[in-house]
């Protein structure tokens, strides 16, 4: 085993890796405050893409910049969403909460298809093939600027909980409901903010993918499925465990790709390792809190 | 109470199914439905739409020079049967095309799709015609009489890939010694790279290493990394669109000076250069047929091809084109759409010389429901178009080998 | 009254394949189509509803959502096809064992999952991962013939080789199993195991409590509900005589059973069947209405055009009044889901009933 296939190949793990982590750390954020397992998560990320690739198309927008036009948009979708959908089943059984948003993820993905159909498309950008060589392995430039940007919105969310009045609050929401309601904390708007930053996380991650991943109307599914592997790896609510855990999935998919007898039984080592800490670890790496 | 409630719901019930059938529908009782099982939408959507334009072609070709005349001047009728590239859906699609009464069936472009759709075929007795699906395991063993194979075997398209790729080598004086055989995982990859690596030992070519992935994979660095690591002669691969251009992107990113040799699909589609741009020169592929090949009426079609849709015409269109033309002779010489009488037609098909633009003399089926005669050609990007390389009786162009490395292109 | 109702209903659903092929029949089905699609949309709808009640007893009475049933009709196809290609061996026979394989599948993942203690949203992950391992196994075991399947070869008409040349006898094997297995249900409900299940499904702790012993009716639930599951799995591979793990074994097709359960009402006897007669006409008739998904790339290159916004935007909605790009039932079955799940979470055969009630 040559030292630059093993390094590559170890490369282009992390840098997936970063932007799981980002589409994980949108779950364990919702998952952490109103203890809501959203089934959908992905299916917003394959929003933010239409929304990218759409803006490309029509008007040239970079990406780049689409991110920045889609985050206040995807936070208000998520407040919306949060309030006229989730909200009237926060009471109910863990069942119907699941099943509604699985009826929400059937919608969307369904819905991208009848508008855009199944085609597969993908946003072309000039610099899209350019790589840069550090000590023989080739990185691509747009691979590394999606995992950069995707670490940095997890560390800024990261710090946001931790240092912010209005992060405290989120924080409080997710320990202690009725405590918080004590203290006059507006349960009910702390759960919309949380919504809309989880949704915005995962329409950014998608973003970034643009320049160098298709885009169909079910690329959602297969993200909200590592992203429930990678949250309940790094513990669900925890924002670094979220973080590490899109990291380690990272790499055990790439890896598994090079040892493995088939490139295609990778996502089994994925569903191996998930199993594996549903039934030994249920609370991850880092346990359930949030910071 | 309840029995009011029952009585009203299950009325209701029986009201809705049977009214979302209410829609009429209906087609002028000369006219020949022909059915066409594409993939028009889904990740190949775009090779679907290029073989339905041979199709399309022929049967406006036809239709405006007077329809079938045997039949009194009867139309043909296209019905299209989106598969959506899945054999699931292919299925349902051939089921419903025989349901609605077509006189014939063509496609399914996919090896894997069209394997079982022939079979749904044979068991409602629809001719089935087989432009594009190469696996020889939609003819070979089943015994099925209503499937006509007018593609050529993958053995066939293996057999003379190697060949190209042992006189290519030896002619240019750098020999290609080693390979690696990368190709899709589903019945077309699979089916051809055994005989590509049957092929290569016979000609005593070594494939370092058999390397399947799954189809529409996003990302493929460890893989190709792993190729660098081997350093070939050549990569040899059996693609569709979508990985034959991830593939091409990520050598290219990776710097993986290998010549790539495709296998038709991916690698002959006028997507692949679209999308490339100057990364696609000197690509090789497999070819069925080329609009600069050296025979008769090959350039006249290619022009009115290029002059109705605005793409040049490739081996798939021109496949799908002389398949519908298969059908149109059948029909002539059995007088009528009945899908036995066309059936006995077809088996006696003889379609010989300038009457068949591909490149070898007669389109025939054997008991088998195989076409016998097959020649493929090899084609290169050059120039940013196909051209053909070989063999070089027809071929209108020279192989430029040794590929020059990434950098320069 | 109910009764006869029902009898009545029961009594037309037989005499259908009768009228099916009928000229009054052809004369009203659109686009050409024949009375055997007729048959095979009722055979659907007999085929998702047996689904959804062999679910319902996992998911509805014992209340854990399983989101991984895939797996145990995928098992269940499997064997059986598998067994007849390579031995030869008769597909009821195949079923017995596909049956008790999936059984076997079901009651693993159940023990697994019962003793590691997962509830709620763990144990439904637990059994997507599951599922989702299984479809990987079919896709990369050489013998399942991976991603291009199994092809049942044609036999003709064979009771005994379960194949038949017509359509006929699929719908009354399909009707007599949806049948069966509800009475199979009604008599749960009112037994001991039903209350049981009942009360594990209101409040585990407690039925734990008072002495239920909650593991091993859950076990009794998983293993009945992924057995009889599994036998749909082989009659779904003698109807369509090919299988493909894309098709069979997916977590689309998990949500598509729990589908006619949820909305028709879960927990219920009549509520999957209810369920599947509403639910499943609407994704036939889009199919056949709908020829085919548009055509995107158009679209797309008309977007991309220099043509005027009132163009494409005309150009879009013509696109989308035919159909789109597919997915219209699909789109449909969500917003009726969700619609469930905020006014009526019950389903729609208590909501009906509480309603009659009044």
């Amino acid at each position: 085993m040559n030292s630059v296939v093993l390094s590559q190949t170890v490369v282009s793990g992390l840098l997936l890796g970063g932007v799981y982590a980002l589409v994980a750390v949108g779950l364990t954020l919702i998952f952490g405050v109103m203890k809501i397992l959203n089934f959908a998560h992905g299916d917003f990320l394959m929003l933010g893409m239409y929304f990218a690739f759409l803006l490309s198309i029509m008007f040239g927008i970079d990406p780049y910049i689409s991110a920045v036009l889609a985050l206040p948009l995807f936070f208000g979708l998520g407040w919306i969403v949060q309030s006229c959908l989730i909200r009237p089943v926060l009471r109910a059984p863990e069942n119907i909460q699941i099943l509604l948003t699985v009826g929400l993820s059937l919608f969307l993905q369904n819905l991208a298809l009848f508008l855009f159909s199944p085609d597969f498309q993908s946003l072309r950008v000039s610099y899209g093939g350019n790589t840069v060589s550090i000590m023989g392995v080739s990185i691509s430039y747009v691979r590394f600027i999606a995992s950069m940007i995707a670490v940095a919105a997890s560390l800024t969310l990261y710090l946001f909980l931790a240092r912010t009045d209005l992060g405290k609050a989120l924080r409080a929401c997710a320990e202690e409901h009725l405590g918080s309601l004590a203290v006059g904390i507006n349960v009910d708007r702390m759960y919309n903010i949380a919504f809309g930053l989880g949704i915005a996380c995962v329409a950014l991650a998608g973003i970034l993918m643009t320049p160098f991943f298709y885009i169909s109307p079910q690329v959602g599914l297969p993200f909200t499925l590592t992203a429930f592997v990678v949250a309940v790896l790094g513990g669900l609510g925890s924002l670094p465990g979220a973080l590490i855990g899109g990291l380690i999935i990272g790499l055990i998919e790439s890896l598994g790709e090079l040892f493995l007898l088939a490139p295609s039984m990778k996502q089994m080592a994925t569903f191996s390792v998930f199993l594996l800490i549903l039934l030994l670890r249920p609370r991850g790496l880092f346990g359930g809190k949030l910071t | 109470m309840f029995k009011n409630f029952f009585a009203g719901v299950s009325a209701l019930l029986v009201a809705g199914i049977l009214g979302s059938f209410a829609n009429g529908g209906a087609v002028a009782a000369d006219d020949v439905k022909v059915g066409i099982l594409l993939p028009l939408s889904g990740p190949i959507a775009p090779i679907g739409q290029n073989n339905r334009r041979g199709h399309a072609l022929a049967i406006e070709e036809v239709n405006a020079a007077g329809g079938i005349k045997s039949m009194g001047g009867a139309k043909l009728i296209m019905i299209d049967g989106d598969t959506q590239g899945k054999p699931e859906v292919g299925i349902q699609e051939a089921e419903k095309l025989a349901a609605q009464g077509v006189s014939a069936i063509l496609g399914a472009y996919q090896s894997n799709v069209t394997f079982p759709t022939t079979q749904i075929a044979e068991k409602a007795g629809v001719p089935y015609i087989d432009p594009v699906a190469i696996a020889d395991t939609i003819t070979e063993g089943r015994n099925f009489k209503y499937t006509f194979k007018v593609a050529p075997k993958a053995s066939w398209y293996a057999r003379d890939q190697l060949n190209f790729i042992k006189w290519v080598g030896e002619k240019s004086g750098k020999p290609i010694k080693k390979i690696v055989l990368m190709y899709e995982d589903t019945l077309f990859g699979q089916s051809t790279s055994k005989g590509q690596e049957a092929s290569a030992k016979e000609l005593g070519i070594e494939v370092l290493e058999k390397i399947a992935y799954p189809a529409q994979t996003p990302d493929m660095t460890p893989t190709i990394s792993k190729v660098k690591q081997l350093a070939p002669d050549a990569l040899v691969l059996v693609s569709y669109i979508a990985d034959a251009v991830l593939i091409t992107k990520t050598m290219k990113e990776l710097g993986v000076d290998v010549p790539i040799i495709g296998t038709s699909a991916g690698h002959i589609d006028p997507a692949y250069i679209a999308n490339l741009g100057p990364l696609a020169e000197d690509s090789f592929t497999v070819g069925e047929w080329n609009p600069d090949l050296k025979k008769p009426g090959a350039a006249q079609i290619a022009e009115r091809f290029q002059a109705k849709f605005g793409v040049p015409m490739n081996g798939h269109a021109a496949e799908t084109y002389m398949a519908t033309m298969v059908l149109v002779d059948a029909l002539e010489r059995a007088g009528s759409a009945d899908r036995d009488k066309l059936r006995d037609a077809l088996s006696k098909t003889s379609i010989c010389g300038e009457r068949n633009i591909l490149p070898y003399d007669c389109i025939k089926f054997d008991p088998s429901g195989q076409s016998p005669q097959g020649q493929l050609t090899m084609l290169q990007v050059q120039g940013g178009k196909f051209v053909s390389i070989w063999p070089s009786e027809i071929a209108a162009a020279k192989p430029i080998f040794p590929v020059p490395g990434w950098s320069k292109r | 009254m109910r009764l006869i109702a029902a009898a009545l209903f029961l009594v037309f659903l037989l005499l259908l394949p009768a009228f099916a092929y009928s000229d009054i029949v052809a004369r009203v089905m659109p686009r050409g189509l024949s009375g055997a699609s007729l048959l095979n949309v009722f055979l659907l709808i007999f085929l998702f509803g047996y689904l959804a009640q062999c679910w319902n007893i996992l998911g509805g009475f014992a209340g854990q959502l399983s989101l991984g049933h895939a797996a145990f009709f995928g098992i269940g196809a499997y064997t059986s096809t598998l067994l007849f290609t390579i031995f030869g061996l008769s597909p009821w026979i195949g079923m017995i064992l596909g049956m008790s394989l999936a059984g076997l599948f079901g009651l693993f993942v159940g023990f697994v999952s019962f003793h590691y203690r997962l509830v709620g949203p763990f144990f439904t992950l637990a059994t997507i991962a599951f599922a989702e391992l299984v479809r990987l196994s079919a896709l990369h075991l050489k013998f399942t013939g991976g991603s291009m399947g199994v092809l049942i070869p044609l036999q003709g008409d064979s009771v005994w080789q379960f194949q038949f040349s017509g359509k006929a006898p699929y719908y009354y094997i399909s009707l007599f199993m949806l049948v069966a297995v509800t009475a199979l249900i009604w008599r749960i409900a009112r037994s001991r195991l039903g209350y049981y299940l009942h009360a594990i499904r209101q409040d585990e702790d407690a039925a734990e409590a008072i002495g239920v012993n909650t593991r091993k009716y859950k076990l009794i639930a998983a293993t009945l509900s992924a057995a009889l599951t599994g036998a749909g799995g082989t009659f779904y591979a003698q109807y369509t005589q090919y299988i493909v793990p894309d098709d069979i074994l997916t977590v689309g097709l998990s949500v598509e059973i729990i589908l006619r359960a949820i909305i028709g009402g879960s927990g219920t006897v009549l509520g999957p069947v209810v369920g599947s007669f509403l639910l499943t006409p609407i994704a036939e008739a889009t199919r056949v209405l709908f020829s085919g998904a548009g055509s995107g790339a158009a679209v797309v290159q008309l977007f991309a055009s220099d043509a005027t916004l009132a163009k494409k935007l005309s150009g879009y909605f013509s696109f989308l009044v035919g159909g789109g790009g597919g997915g219209g039932a699909l789109m449909l079955y969500g917003l009726i889901l969700i619609f469930t799940c905020l006014v009526m979470p019950s389903g729609a055969v208590p909501w009906f009933e509480r309603r009659a009630r009044r």
